[in-house]
């Protein structure tokens, strides 16, 4: 009973004691009494020789052969006489101060487990990167971690989890203080860095951490950028530490919606263990599309791209689209957006290539990591079949240590956060169906941009698209920065600005990209990114029909971005999509033509982009019937990007580079 | 004395002893316990560090992207860069580093940075939500505004409320940079008339549609807040009778369990749920209207899906730069209000880095971020509202508002071409909408000072957001929640479910209907 009540009593106290105990300052406790001891002894041992007699003998005996190095100094009388008198005073001293500071120490003890408790101490800072399909994964981890931790409620850290920029991001941010790679950052009174500076990141595997880890200076030595400033290039040894245990496995899979399951999951390709090439032979007879994420924003994706490179050709991959989307959970997510007009058959058309736990996340509902992809659990033909692929390689996810500081307490704390996630993986297999076995793969071209686009982006220089909130020139300017990322040494760039001026005459100053060779011009990316800025002339709106109609030197693909002000200015506004088409049929040297519309709606006529094109859908550049322009044309408008203009230009150009 | 030679040894050692050998005892006894207590003291605060090895010399201002405003901030940046140039032989570049966009991730990038004495920045600018936090934490430096350099004292000078925003403790840390109060955005091509009283307004919302941000996330919490505030106001106005603190009071603490608080929660948080539903009785759902985000609001009162919106002001220039929101004549089709009831302040503050190596140049910029004029282009380019009081003061007096074209700097000679006119926000749209934010501030109160508010705001949320946007919340036990609001406020959180209902015969609370 009486160990009972104690217990009872001592409960509420024990974490704070223990809390106490870890916190307390143990070394100079021990080591300033112990050293204060050893030198008075050592001092005082030659000057005490001889005078202890019987009642010491051990003690004696002890310090005679600890202290017997000192055993030959002899000190002379006067100070022997000295010491001798003040040989009762050091040790009764020395005594009280070890018994004093032995109080003390149980003194605070006692008030601070007595004491009611206050404000907690503040939690040690974490922050943990992934790609967007494992956050959520991440996430209800550190939870659990952090409920785990806590000590009489007090949590000893805060993990912050952010989504991992692209792998080219990566290469560049983690040479480069974290800071993307914005063309211009010589003069500019800004910089932007790649969101969350990680102190460890999970890979999708470490594939994905070779890719990032590649020596640079291999690949060509020191790069510059445009304004001239050098990149920090070279080895991440000491800034990268891959731990040996993986925190989570999995695999890519074959992901099919219930509507389809049936038509390609039979039990001649399941015996097989489901060969990618055999699957893609059946799609394509089934009039069906594999879809996986764009491999240049998603890891998943080019471990896709690299497998089926890898697998040579599949007869033909007509049936196999690389989306627009920057991850599995939001190809997926996308996917599930449709879902009201989709029919049956439509399902029926789909099959992602995602890990297989993408899968189970979208089927189990919930919002996937992105805002507006909230949904409840899924079954029948929207649901997902994940099935694992003898082709398809498995996932590890190593933990990667970022030692950006040599901060000890950090390291500490995130080497016990990956010792724990060891123990509670993020994924664990699933153990049915075909066991791939082969890790992922990825090559430094599939994470990389396709086709060579030839762009001339044509800005609207009106007065409103001026001030546009969301598009400005200096947000295009940001924005036009950080897509450089996934333009290629091979694409050709040039922008211009059309307007009227006050007279009705169109206008449209242009900078283009490789006009050095000529003398006159912008030299480059940076230098067509500083003319959008710099640029102040500006005028009425002008119709895009005019423009396509009356530009000089057009590129192959024409990308228009305005406020919606000119739709309203051609010829007939109430068909203004039908104006934009026939000058596009008109124009010989232009065949893709692109409309970005930020705050005003696009004009009937114009078809949307879609992320997603399985062969069944009809294509973008399928016109209306009657329509004018050849079939090989292409033309799309967008008014959904919002305040995402990176977003929307990243978009644009995978759909060019598709085209291309 | 015990016998034999042990004993011997003692009786001799006790000999000798003498009152000098008592007081040498008593002294030492002493000086070894004030040590362990000195040592155990001083072991909790972190050692100074003056080295920022690899660090550029740079004036570095660490701040969330700029979403839609344009580039005024680089701008306003850049023009100090200027001055400095011409002012000193070897100036520092102050430099903006853009974090996120995610308010969330600059605080953790900024604490982070903090507690790893990179001496990544110099000057921060946090949302006033996240002062107490790095104040109490040592990642600040304190601030003394200085009168002269203000022309004025800063009482004088600043918003009152705003001011209030960067003082912890008694002690001053931040200066205010934006302040931020939540406004009511009002379609008029829609039959959704203004809302006299917080009353009126529920039922015109429920009427029109509402776009309110009740989802899970710190937003939420605001909403609740302001929903528990304008009850708490609207009731003393009906009475006319002063009101005691419902949630918690002027030194923040938590009062949710004194009086009849609890049942005023629920009656409030029932009131709100009527006009965050649609149908009636068994058949009502919830809007998906209700439970949205500042950026998914915008877009759905853009798109005419709701006739309200709750939101803050700089989503004012986001519409009125739209031609969607323009009628033909360039007009706005819609208006801004203050918010009816009570709103929670809201603002970003300015503040110098504990570790900075720069303070004296830190506390130069800051200076000049305040300045009239530098707010003035904020505010009339960009849309942040301003911290001083001098200009709503002068935007709000007839013909003295200027807009961004008068504030521009004159273009080079034939560079520019005259510019439409259709989504340019006018001197009198400027003037109507600082009045509308000036009594916006003036009808807030800020979130609870706590080094632990985003603990405080999961706790609060998780109890009182099903309450607002489920039939099926139940009230829960007020005791324990404010216990558990308490210990929250300290940065802990409970093990059991602070949201348990009272466990006797109480009643479920009003809020089934």
């Amino acid at each position: 009973m009486a160990t009972l009540v104690a217990t009872a009593v001592a409960t509420p106290f024990s974490n704070r004691l223990q809390s106490l105990i870890e916190q307390a300052p143990v070394t100079p406790l021990i080591t300033v009494p112990a050293s204060v001891g050893a030198l008075v002894s050592i001092c005082c041992y030659p000057l005490w020789r001889g005078k202890v007699r019987t009642s010491g003998r051990w003690a004696a005996a002890v310090a005679a052969v600890v202290l017997w190095p000192f055993r030959r100094i002899q000190w002379p009388q006067g100070l022997r006489s000295w010491a001798g008198r003040m040989l009762v005073p050091l040790a009764v001293g020395y005594i009280a101060a070890c018994l004093g500071a032995f109080t003390g120490l149980v003194g605070l003890v006692v008030v601070r487990v007595v004491a009611p408790p206050g404000a907690c101490e503040p939690p040690r800072e974490l922050r943990v990167i992934t790609a967007l399909e494992n956050v959520t994964a991440l996430r209800e981890r550190v939870e659990a971690y952090t409920k785990e931790q806590r000590t009489d409620g007090c949590a000893p850290v805060r993990i912050a989890v952010g989504v991992a920029p692209t792998i080219e991001e990566m290469r560049y941010g983690f040479r480069n203080e974290w800071l993307r790679d914005d063309a211009l950052q010589n003069d500019e009174p800004y910089r932007r860095m790649l969101g969350l500076t990680p102190d460890a990141w999970i890979p999708t595997g470490s594939a994905e951490f070779d890719l990032v880890v590649q020596d640079v200076s291999e690949k060509g030595g020191e790069k510059t950028k445009n304004g001239g400033v050098p990149e920090k290039t070279g080895s991440l040894n000491s800034l990268l530490h891959k731990r040996n245990e993986q925190v989570g496995t999995d695999h890519m899979s074959i992901a099919v919606f219930g509507a389809a399951k049936n038509d390609l999951l039979t039990s001649e390709l399941e015996s097989a263990g489901y060969p990618l090439a055999e699957i893609v032979q059946r799609a394509r007879s089934k009039d069906m599309s594999l879809v996986y994420p764009q491999p240049a924003f998603s890891t998943s994706g080019a471990i896709v791209a690299t497998t089926l490179s890898r697998a040579g050709p599949l007869s033909g991959d007509t049936a196999l689209h690389a989306t627009f989307d920057n991850s599995a959970n939001a190809l997926l997510c996308h996917l599930r957006g449709g879902d009201q007009q989709r029919t049956d058959e439509d399902w029926a058309k789909l099959v992602a290539l995602v890990p297989s736990h993408s899968a189970d996340e979208y089927n189990r509902g919930r919002d996937m990591g992105i805002e507006e992809c909230a949904h409840d659990p899924l079954a029948g033909r929207a649901a997902l079949t994940p099935v694992s692929s003898v082709d398809l390689p498995t996932l590890d996810y190593p933990f990667v240590e970022i030692n950006w500081s040599d901060d000890p307490a950090r390291r500490e704390a995130l080497d016990a956060f990956a010792t724990w996630l060891a123990h509670n993986k993020l994924f664990e297999p699933a153990g049915e169906g075909p066991q791939p076995s082969s890790p992922a793969r990825i090559s430094a071209d599939a994470a990389r941009p396709g086709h060579r686009v030839d762009l001339q982006m044509m800005i609207d220089g009106s007065g409103s698209m001026a001030r546009s909130p969301t598009a400005s020139a200096s947000d295009l300017h940001d924005a036009l920065a950080e897509v450089r990322q996934i333009l290629t040494d091979t694409d050709q760039v040039s922008a211009g600005k059309f307007f009227a001026d006050d007279s009705g005459t169109a206008k449209a100053p242009m900078a283009r990209e490789g006009d050095a060779g000529g003398g006159e011009g912008p030299r480059g990316y940076g230098e067509i990114l500083q003319w959008i800025v710099d640029d102040k002339q500006s005028g009425f709106d002008e119709p895009i029909s005019r423009v396509i109609s009356g530009l000089s030197r057009p590129a192959n693909s024409l990308a228009v971005i305005t406020d919606g002000g000119p739709f309203n200015d051609e010829p007939d506004p109430g068909n203004a999509g039908r104006s934009i088409r026939r000058a596009l049929g008109r124009a010989a040297d232009v065949s893709n033509l692109y409309i970005l519309t930020f705050g005003g709606k696009c004009p009937d006529g114009l078809e949307a982009p879609r992320a997603v094109r399985p062969s069944a859908f009809a294509s973008p550049s399928d016109g209306p019937p009657g329509s004018l322009e050849p079939a090989a044309k292409h033309v799309v408008c967008d008014d959904t990007a919002g305040t995402d203009v990176a977003g929307a230009l990243g978009r644009m150009i995978f759909q060019f580079r598709e085209w291309s | 004395m015990a016998a034999g030679p042990l004993g011997a040894f003692w009786n001799r050692w006790y000999e000798r002893f003498t009152r000098f050998h008592l007081r040498l005892a008593a002294a030492c006894f002493l000086a070894g316990a004030v040590f362990v207590i000195g040592v155990s003291q001083h072991s909790g605060s972190s050692p100074s560090q003056n080295a920022c090895p690899g660090r550029p010399d740079d004036l570095v201002i660490g701040t969330g992207a700029e979403i839609g405003a344009g580039g005024v901030r680089h701008d306003v940046i850049k023009a100090w860069n200027d001055e400095q140039r011409k002012l000193k032989k070897k100036p520092l570049k102050a430099t903006l580093v853009e974090i996120s966009e995610s308010s969330d991730e600059q605080r953790s990038e900024l604490a982070a940075a903090a507690q790893s004495k990179r001496c990544a920045y110099d000057v921060l600018l946090l949302d006033v939500a996240y002062i107490t936090e790095f104040a109490r934490n040592h990642y600040l430096e304190t601030f003394e505004l200085d009168p002269k350099k203000l022309g004025g004292t800063p009482e004088r000078y600043f918003l009152q409320k705003s001011l209030g925003t960067g003082q912890v403790d008694g002690e001053r840390f931040a200066v205010p940079f934006a302040a931020d109060a939540p406004l009511l955005y009002r379609r008029t091509d829609t039959p959704a008339p203004p809302p006299q009283d917080t009353k009126k307004f529920l039922e015109l919302a429920k009427e029109h549609g509402y776009a309110a941000q009740f989802d899970d996330y710190e937003g939420g919490t605001v909403n609740l807040l302001e929903a528990l505030f304008s009850a708490q106001d609207q009731e003393a106005q009906d009475k006319e009778t002063p009101h005691g603190p419902v949630v918690f009071d002027d030194e923040g603490n938590v009062v949710l369990d004194e009086g009849d608080n609890g049942k005023k929660v629920m009656d409030a948080l029932g009131a709100w749920r009527e006009a965050l539903f649609t149908g009636k009785d068994d058949e009502r759902t919830l809007r998906d209207e209700s439970v949205l985000r500042e950026e998914s609001s915008l877009q759905a009162f853009r798109t005419g899906r709701v006739g309200y919106m709750r939101n803050w002001p700089f989503a004012f220039n986001r519409l009125a730069a739209d031609p969607l929101m323009r009628d033909d004549d360039g007009s706005l089709k819609f208006q801004v209000l203050s918010f009816p009831g009570t709103g929670v302040l809201g603002g970003v503050d300015l503040a110098i880095a504990k570790d900075s190596p720069h303070k004296e140049e830190a506390r130069d910029l800051i200076y000049y971020l305040v300045s009239q004029d530098v707010q003035e282009r904020l505010f009339a380019c960009a849309g942040y509202p301003p911290v001083v009081a001098a200009l709503y003061e002068r935007y709000e007096r007839s013909g003295a508002a200027r807009t961004c074209g008068d504030l521009a700097p004159e273009p080079a000679d034939g560079a520019a071409l005259p510019a439409e006119r259709d989504t340019e926000i006018t001197g009198e749209q400027l003037a109507r909408f600082a009045g509308e934010v000036h009594q916006a501030v003036d009808h807030t109160r800020p979130r609870p000072k706590s080094a632990y508010y985003a603990t405080f705001s999961q706790v609060f949320r998780s109890c009182l957001l099903p309450v607002a946007t489920t039939t099926s919340g139940v009230a829960p036990d007020f005791r324990f929640f404010s216990d558990a609001l308490r210990d929250a406020l300290n940065g802990r959180l409970r093990s059991d479910d602070p949201c348990h209902p009272p466990t006797q015969a109480e009643p479920k609370s009003d809020i089934e209907g």
